[in-house]
């Protein structure tokens, strides 16, 4: 901004020392004046100009700086929510796999529970306790094969 | 000619003795006698010494106990009389002797003359 203040200023001494400087020890009329004054006003307009122009090159500077902080603090906002929505859908999905192994306990405690009736039930077990054929009677000379009636039998394999 | 006879029937008579399962049906009634003594004392290791490697596991412990059980209700164990043979399916049937009955033990050999099965039944004639 200093730098500004003293290129004006700089062109204003210049402009007017252009209107003071004798123009011409022979030729010292009014053209020469009227041309002194539109070479001044036509410095300071671009003067003018060039600062408005660098104002809104500031400006746009500034907004930009500020778009992208909005933008930053947008995406911010946007990271976030989205953050939020993963926590709450992450605390779903672990409400819903607390309820999933609660029924999978559930479900090991009823197997277990079946399995150790089964256990205790394996006395009775058909492999254990079966039919089987047993000699009615002594076996007599000549016959070639007993008379045998079907008992229920105690043991381990099949015969 | 008499010799001859003679010799034939010596080789007949060694053939038949060498076709016959007498040292199997001896083998077949100690493993028979070995198991039914560990069923009654509830000795599981007993038992299972002469099993097969597929019969042991399909022993428990609660079968044991509940068989072993049917067993004191006989009384005491007297020993076993072979009562039948069937030496192509290498089944062998016995007589348990017990104080109150009678029961049937009959016993599969395998191939290597470990039992491949071991069943008692109450018989006709007691128990």
């Amino acid at each position: 901004m200093t730098t500004m203040k003293k290129t004006i200023a700089a062109v204003l001494a210049a402009s007017l020392l252009v209107g003071f400087t004798p123009s011409g020890a022979v030729k010292a009329d009014g053209a020469a004046s009227t041309r002194n004054i539109l070479i001044g006003a036509a410095a300071a307009t671009l003067l003018i100009v060039n600062h408005n122009r660098q104002v809104h090159e500031k400006y746009a500077q500034d907004a930009q700086a500020q778009a992208s902080l909005a933008a930053q603090r947008n995406d911010a906002q946007a990271a976030y929510s989205s953050e939020k929505k993963a926590n709450s859908n992450l605390q779903v999905a672990i409400s819903e796999l607390k309820k999933e192994v609660a029924t999978q306990h559930d479900m090991i405690t009823a197997q277990n529970h079946q399995l150790a009736m089964m256990k205790s039930s394996t006395v009775g077990s058909p492999n254990y306790s079966t039919s089987a054929r047993v000699a009615t009677a002594p076996q007599k000379p000549g016959v070639s094969s007993p008379q045998t009636v079907a008992v229920v039998s105690y043991g381990w394999g099949t015969i | 000619m008499k010799s001859r006879r003679v010799i034939l029937a010596a080789l007949l008579a060694v053939v038949l003795a060498g076709c016959s399962s007498g040292p199997a049906a001896d083998r077949a009634q100690k493993l028979a006698d070995d198991a039914t003594k560990a069923v009654y004392n509830d000795d599981m290791a007993g038992l299972t010494a002469n099993m097969n490697a597929a019969l042991v596991p399909t022993v428990t412990r609660a079968q044991l106990g509940d068989l072993s059980d049917k067993m004191h209700a006989l009384g005491s164990y007297d020993g076993l009389t072979p009562s039948g043979t069937d030496s192509l399916k290498s089944e062998y049937d016995f007589k348990a002797k017990f104080d109150k009955g009678t029961w049937t033990v009959m016993i599969k050999l395998d191939g290597d003359g470990k039992i491949a099965a071991y069943r008692v039944a109450p018989s006709s004639t007691g128990g």
